[in-house]
């Protein structure tokens, strides 16, 4: 009773003052997600104010120094390989003539639901000193062939073929938005259609490769899988070790928190270098398909350049996971036990997109339709998740939850809060351009016709908003599936995923029993992803 | 004279350092068409969003049939005021077929049957007959109009606001659409307020005019004396084509480069005072002479009317209207002599 009666007082107290002038229905979830956004970072700023000066020593040591160096050398490389590997991709399955367009583009983008970690045990599966390819070559010579290859190459190799999707994405849209008149300006000077490429085209994919080269990197800085399994010390295995063998949190939150200021960083070098430039033409005449290569002789080099790309990115992990589930079940693995995991996996990642789409509607409703300092510090908050890894956000709600104890301790709750924070920034995109196209008259016009303001937004902008919504579930789905760290630290007991299960299977190197989690894993986040890629990319390919 | 419906007294609007609109008072009468005529951004349609209640404004007051929908400490949600407003883009909600569009605002409790009463009266009233189940998209920018209108008069509205309802469609639709607005507003019996920056969409849809620019309203009055009696410069302007020539008052007529005109209220002006003389196109009458005073500079055939531009002797240009056939050519000498019946409107010198 007491908090009806407090809720209504302050009802009444906001819709009469209103600050804002800003409905309830809109500030109140955004205050809460700002609240349960910035705790993590709150408690690991307490958490490393707390550290002896005996850490801080600790952590200027060279040693240190060099977690950082390698991170972030890690990071820039995956991100330039990346790039190699996507732009020409994106070239090909988007401005020239190449047959089966459609399946290249859905072929290019799936990788993307392959996790980290699977890619890495894939990869250490076929090359380590008892693996596949050893097997299979010493089955015919007599031979050493493969050398271990150092952490830092299988690392760059498995998150740049698993991550560049990220920036085949965003070059893909910028190649389709970009305004074919420039390019045949320059046909009419003379060009020809390399310089075309190079002079015209390239200059104008800047921004796009800057951004997914952005995203590519943050993706590689918190990434904590792949690494730790292919043994590559960076700063997410280094907090993780710090919190989990020595117990030593101050430590871990003071990591977390350098990390964070690099990823901040990061994203604000990004925006600087883009700076406000507008590389598109906005010519207001009718919209025209844009302009295509004939490939010509090269339609069979640029063919086989698709095809090596997906046999890496696609084939070879399928084909690897394929052979240990046969050699598994030949040795009589029992697959029923992997059900519990699907449900599990999939209440998790339902759970997490409902309650990320409740909260990224009314946040994207203030920061498009009431913009203002309120707001903008909102959103800034919001996108908190982005920079800061899952293992330090994890880490973090195990604390706070262990603060606050039961009910919340190793709850599913808190895990699904976690799963929410982490993939938050993710949903705020789709929702908030979609919202953008929708005219803000139809609303109004919802009120003079007498429906109160919740009820105008629920009939008209929420109906409109169904694509968006819909996209940004689906991501939302795709990213919590395939999330490690967060799960690792904050499931309740005994509640255990499919992503947990690859873990614990290949960090003990039991293949044959990691391979049908696995396979379910890619298969259901591989449904999903067509579903949206599908019915996003029907209408304009 | 029929009561006030709606007043609005005192209304002032800043957005940051622009005033949007001063301390402007109109009121609307029942059963009246009422148009605010004014140049784009004069704040016409920031007034028609604060009369809806999707704007608020700084200062003033604002009641409808006697009861205060906006002051100092009430404020009247827009879904409870009872005013409908037919947005400039039509804002039709796109997911919805036109049947479901006209309905979405009849209150829920009411039964199908006269649900579908409303209907059949409102596509009848605006000839939409067999497009109910069509959406929006499907729709022409006329009937997309139309279905603008019908749904806000299907929640029965005190007042109906327009906002540029005609400017998105193309020149032959807006005449024939401007009657038959006139026409389903008047048989439906809706006060409304219908805001355009076209005279002549003004004058022939409205019973009285207001003329506004810069946020503040200059005059109301019917279209006819706006324009022959207009009492301020701007609204002379706003009504019509005007040229202005200088004058002095001289025994209640105004002596000018044109000669000594017919001053419409003599008595107001006195001896000596600089003013100046608004000319419009059809004030003068055009008599070709080898010794005329004033030179031919320039003609515009319109197709109804050719307008002939005319330097004075003072060096002033004025339009004038011919409307016959006429061999008249630039740099030809010609005389000025007023109309008959001319009364001319003079404004004191600023």
């Amino acid at each position: 009773m007491q908090y009806k009666l407090i809720i209504g007082v302050f009802a009444t107290f906001y819709s009469r003052h209103n600050p804002l002038k800003v409905p309830l229905w809109i500030i109140l979830p955004c205050i809460l997600a700002a609240l349960f956004v910035i705790l993590p970072l709150l408690y690991l700023g307490i958490r490393a104010a707390q550290a002896e000066p005996e850490t801080w020593r600790w952590i200027i040591r060279l040693q240190t120094l060099h977690i950082i160096f390698r991170s972030i050398i890690l990071a820039l490389s995956v991100s330039l390989l990346s790039t190699l590997i996507s732009l020409p991709l994106a070239f090909i399955t988007t401005k020239t003539n190449i047959p089966f367009k459609k399946v290249f583009v859905v072929a290019s983008m799936i990788p993307i639901v392959i996790p980290s970690y699977v890619g890495a045990y894939i990869f250490i599966s076929i090359s380590s000193p008892n693996g596949l390819t050893h097997q299979f070559i010493s089955r015919f010579f007599e031979l050493e062939l493969i050398s271990n290859l150092s952490g830092f190459t299988s690392s760059l190799l498995v998150l740049s073929f698993l991550n560049y999707p990220y920036i085949y994405i965003t070059l893909r849209n910028a190649f389709r938005n970009m305004d074919s008149s420039a390019e045949e300006t320059g046909y009419l000077m003379g060009f020809k259609s390399p310089e075309i490429f190079y002079r015209i085209i390239l200059p104008q994919l800047k921004p796009a490769i800057i951004s997914g080269g952005l995203l590519v990197s943050l993706y590689t800085l918190s990434d904590f899988g792949a690494v730790s399994l292919l043994k590559y010390k960076t700063f997410t295995w280094a907090i993780y070790n710090q919190f989990e063998m020595n117990g030593n949190t101050n430590t871990a939150a003071i990591l977390s928190l350098v990390l964070y200021v690099i990823a901040t960083g990061l994203l604000y070098f990004e925006s600087f270098i883009r700076g406000n430039k507008k590389y598109h033409l906005s010519s207001s005449g009718a919209e025209r398909p844009s302009s295509q290569f004939n490939l010509g002789k090269y339609k069979i080099p640029c063919i086989l350049f698709c095809i090596i790309v997906f046999s890496i990115s696609l084939a070879l992990p399928t084909i690897v996971l394929a052979y240990w589930l046969l050699r598994g079940l030949a040795e009589g693995l029992n697959l029923y036990s992997n059900l519990q995991l699907v449900r599990n996996s999939i209440i998790l990642s339902s759970a997490s997109s409902i309650l990320v789409i409740i909260t990224a509607i009314p946040l994207s409703y203030l920061v498009t339709r009431h913009k203002g300092l309120i707001s903008n510090t909102i959103e800034k908050l919001c996108y908190i998740g982005f920079a800061l890894p899952s293992v330090s956000v994890a880490l973090a709600l195990v604390f706070i939850g262990a603060k606050i104890g039961q009910p919340m301790y190793q709850s599913l709750f808190i895990l699904i809060i976690g799963c929410s924070i982490i993939a938050l920034p993710a949903a705020l995109g789709p929702i908030r351009s979609s919202l953008l196209q929708i005219n803000p008259r139809l609303e109004e016009s919802a009120t003079t016709l007498g429906k109160g303001k919740f009820k105008a937004a629920y009939h008209t902008t929420f109906r409109l908003l169904k694509p968006g919504t819909g996209m940004a579930a689906g991501l939302i789905f795709l990213l919590t599936m395939k999330e490690l760290p967060m799960v690792l630290m904050l499931s309740p007991l005994n509640f255990s995923t499919l992503t947990t299960q690859i873990w614990s299977y290949t960090s003990e190197a039991f293949f044959a029993q990691a391979a049908f989690p696995a396979l379910l894993l890619i298969v259901i986040s591989s449904l999903i992803m067509m579903i949206f890629v599908t019915s996003t990319e029907s209408k304009k390919i | 004279m029929e009561p006030s419906l709606l007043t609005c007294d005192n209304i002032t609007k800043r957005f940051g350092n622009n005033l949007a609109i001063n301390k402007l008072n109109i009121d609307l009468r029942k059963n009246e068409i009422l148009s605010i005529l004014g140049p784009s951004g004069c704040g016409k349609t920031t007034l028609l969003r604060i009369i809806a209640g999707l704007e608020d404004p700084d200062y003033g007051n604002i009641s409808i049939n006697n009861r205060i929908i906006h002051s100092k400490s009430i404020r009247v949600p827009t879904s409870k005021r009872n005013v409908g407003l037919v947005f400039q883009d039509y804002a039709l909600f796109p997911h919805l077929t036109v049947k479901e569009n006209i309905l979405f605002g009849t209150p829920r409790n009411i039964n199908n049957q006269t649900k579908s009463l409303i209907l059949q009266d409102l596509l009848e009233l605006t000839k939409l007959f067999d497009l109910e189940y069509r959406y929006p998209h499907e729709l022409s920018g006329g009937q997309q109009q139309r279905v603008a209108l019908a749904r806000t008069l299907a929640t029965k509205p005190d007042i109906l606001l327009m906002d540029e309802p005609l400017s998105n469609l193309d020149e032959s639709l807006r005449y024939t659409l401007r009657k038959e607005l006139r026409k389903i507003i008047k048989e439906n019996g809706t006060a409304t307020i219908f805001v355009t920056h076209d005279k002549e969409e003004a004058f022939s849809i409205s019973d009285r005019v207001a003329v506004m620019s810069d946020g503040v309203l200059h005059q109301i009055d019917t279209p006819d004396k706006l324009y022959f009696w207009p009492e301020t410069k701007e609204t002379a302007i706003l009504s019509g084509t005007c040229e202005f020539i200088t004058g002095i008052i001289n025994d209640g007529k105004v002596r000018t480069s044109l000669g000594n005109l017919v001053i419409r209220k003599p008595y107001e002006y006195s001896n000596g005072s600089n003013v100046e003389v608004g000319i419009r196109p059809s004030d003068f009458n055009i008599h070709v002479t080898p010794n005329g005073k004033c030179t031919v500079l320039d003609k515009e055939f319109t197709g109804d009317d050719t307008i002939f531009y005319i330097q004075s002797p003072a060096g002033e240009i004025v339009r004038c209207k011919h409307k016959i056939y006429t061999s008249l050519f630039a740099g030809l000498k010609v005389n000025l002599f007023p109309s008959e019946h001319t009364q001319f409107n003079v404004f004191m010198k600023t």
